[in-house]
């Protein structure tokens, strides 16, 4: 029988096609699922390819899509576990593997999007300006680096 | 628990997600004027160009109530990145960023 194609390749492709969406979450929800049981399908589902557009975020709100759901998939928003080889491998822990592969035809600004919600205060951070506020020991117009993690939001000096 | 250190020696500021009580995202367009004419003493046809095209500033603003201090900030964000802080910021405190350029076309319709 012919087969085509690397089987590497097959199976990265069969794994995107099977990639969980906003639909498939929202139908989940719909569908009277707990949220712990939606939150653990979007962290181990092997693909996830959510999309964040203001049209996506109005149908996640539409269907009362709870918090902790909305947080989990943006930790896991575009990004792709590795795909298991063929051979089958002895689990080592119930916990999924924290190894994340971005997708690559990603534009480079779309790659720290992703990113951003898992960066730790001590990461990169983005620049911005301060254009004014409650903080008065800053300048309008002061460049800072605002960190953007999941138990911390923090703009250092 | 919130959290929310104004003052501190090594940062601004310093919330945790859960006291973020608003976010919102505005842009400000103006044409750059300014450019064109230094340029156009140099080339007129670029000159022109330059006037005719436009310029965004991207703002986010952050509100937060943290054990009953109440603050907010403007944040103006990079065209590249923007986009990024407001998902980073939505999926870490649950709040959709509110366009308010879109609200105040409603309000003007």
């Amino acid at each position: 029988m012919l087969e085509f194609g690397h089987p590497d390749h097959r199976r990265r492709a069969v794994a995107e096609e099977a990639a969980l969406t906003n639909d498939m979450v929202i139908k989940m929800v719909q569908g009277g699922l707990p949220a712990d049981t939606i939150i653990r399908t979007i962290n181990t589902a092997p693909t996830v390819n959510f999309g964040f557009l203001p049209s996506d975020l109005t149908a996640i709100s539409n269907a009362k899509v709870p918090e902790d759901v909305f947080k989990a998939m943006a930790l896991r928003h575009k990004t792709v576990v590795p795909v298991p080889s063929a051979e089958p491998v002895p689990a080592k822990s119930a916990t999924p593997t924290p190894a994340l592969v971005s997708v690559a035809a990603r534009p480079a600004n779309i790659e720290r999007l992703s990113a951003a919600p898992i960066t730790a205060p001590t990461g990169k951070g983005y620049a911005v300006k301060y254009s004014g506020g409650s903080l008065e020991s800053l300048k309008a117009g002061e460049d800072l680096k605002l960190f953007v993690a999941s138990e911390h939001i923090a703009l250092p000096r | 628990m919130s959290t929310l250190h104004c003052h501190d020696k090594s940062d601004a500021l310093s919330l945790s997600p859960s006291s973020i009580t608003d976010l919102s995202y505005g842009q400000e367009v103006h044409r750059r004027i300014g450019t064109a004419a230094g340029v156009a003493v140099l080339t007129l046809g670029v000159g022109a160009i330059i006037a005719f095209s436009k310029s965004k500033k991207h703002y986010i603003g952050i509100t937060w109530d943290a054990d009953g201090k109440k603050g907010g900030i403007a944040l103006q964000a990079d065209k590249n990145e923007y986009r990024g802080i407001l998902t980073a910021l939505e999926g870490v405190t649950g709040k959709k960023a509110v366009d308010t350029d879109e609200d105040a076309a409603k309000k003007n319709k």
